[in-house]
């Protein structure tokens, strides 16, 4: 059972192709500019094991990612879908999605982040707010896989083995 | 007797002294007041301590941060602060405007710090159980935003 937790751009894709796609007829999800190989097989593996009545894991985002579309909403979204569908979604999720929330379970997870990595010599900061999708990760039991799309977060040594 | 208590902003900068200091204010360390924050200042504090803008050990942070998870989960009456999580619940009630179709709420934007757009969203007043700390702690809020 491995849960599969997403970042802001990665859940704004899979949002799109949610509602692009009928889960139900076993229409799964596409590969896109975002979506490759490896995280496709492992999502199709949760939603198709769900629809015959097995449970092997769950895709997850923060709520605080829905928050981050929401803020940046034209510009993430780009017509990809509507304000209502985002409503609906958050409102009543696919049954193998979980919203997960921001709580104290971060707190620790996130004091385990660094505050800085080194990209290409140089120093940048892991902002808090980014980190707060590693932190949902490391909150949970494992296995579990971490989709992320920022290259400063990929440079986080304790997370390089769990990323897809 | 009847004690009736107040109910108020736990401001960002009350936390910070918290961690630091290891002490809550007066009016919630005598039962005066609840003290109402959001889950995102808590977490920024994590933020501080990284960012060395914290005067505290890591121990006694952890320790600090593990007294307020018990003060937090005790009994209502009993407990002197609460801090809001931002579940799904929460997330979808004060994500949306519903009152004419559905749009995002006009106060969350991206001019806005992420965690100012959390604190917003956990202590929105709602006219319902949701927010049962009532509006004048949402004021607070808002009153927060405004630079100093």
């Amino acid at each position: 059972m491995v849960d599969i937790i997403l970042d802001t751009n990665y859940l704004a894709e899979l949002i799109t192709q949610y509602y692009q796609t009928n889960h139900l007829e076993n229409d799964y999800f596409r590969e896109s500019s975002l979506f490759q190989d490896s995280l496709i097989r492992e999502l199709n593996n949760i939603v198709r094991n769900y629809n015959n009545g097995f449970l092997t894991g769950l895709i997850i985002a923060s709520s605080y990612a829905f928050v981050e579309i929401a803020r940046k909403f034209d510009g993430i979204v780009k017509d990809r879908f509507t304000i209502e569908k985002f409503a609906a979604f958050i409102e009543q999720p696919p049954s193998w999605f979980f919203i997960s929330s921001v709580d104290y379970s971060l707190f620790q997870p996130l004091l385990d982040i660094p505050g800085y990595v080194v990209l290409n010599g140089e120093i940048k900061p892991i902002e808090w707010a980014d980190a707060l999708h590693i932190a949902t990760a490391l909150s949970r039991d494992k296995p579990w896989l971490l989709a992320i799309s920022d290259r400063r977060m990929k440079e986080i040594k304790i997370i390089k083995d769990f990323l897809i | 007797m009847v004690r009736k208590l107040n109910y108020r902003f736990f401001h960002p900068y009350e936390i910070k002294d918290y961690f630091e200091k290891g002490k809550l204010k007066d009016d919630l360390e005598n039962w005066k007041s609840i003290g109402f924050g959001s889950i995102s200042d808590l977490l920024n504090i994590c933020e501080e301590y990284k960012k060395l803008n914290l005067n505290v050990e890591k121990s006694i942070l952890i320790k600090r941060f593990e007294e307020l998870e018990i003060e937090q989960n005790g009994q209502l009456l009993d407990g002197k602060i609460h801090i809001v999580d931002l579940d799904q619940e929460k997330l979808f009630n004060s994500l949306f405007d519903k009152t004419d179709g559905i749009k995002i709420w006009e106060e969350i934007n991206q001019n806005q710090q992420p965690k100012e757009s959390i604190r917003l969203l956990t202590l929105k007043f709602i006219d319902d159980i949701s927010s049962w700390w009532g509006e004048d702690v949402y004021q607070e809020v808002l009153n927060s935003l405004i630079p100093r």
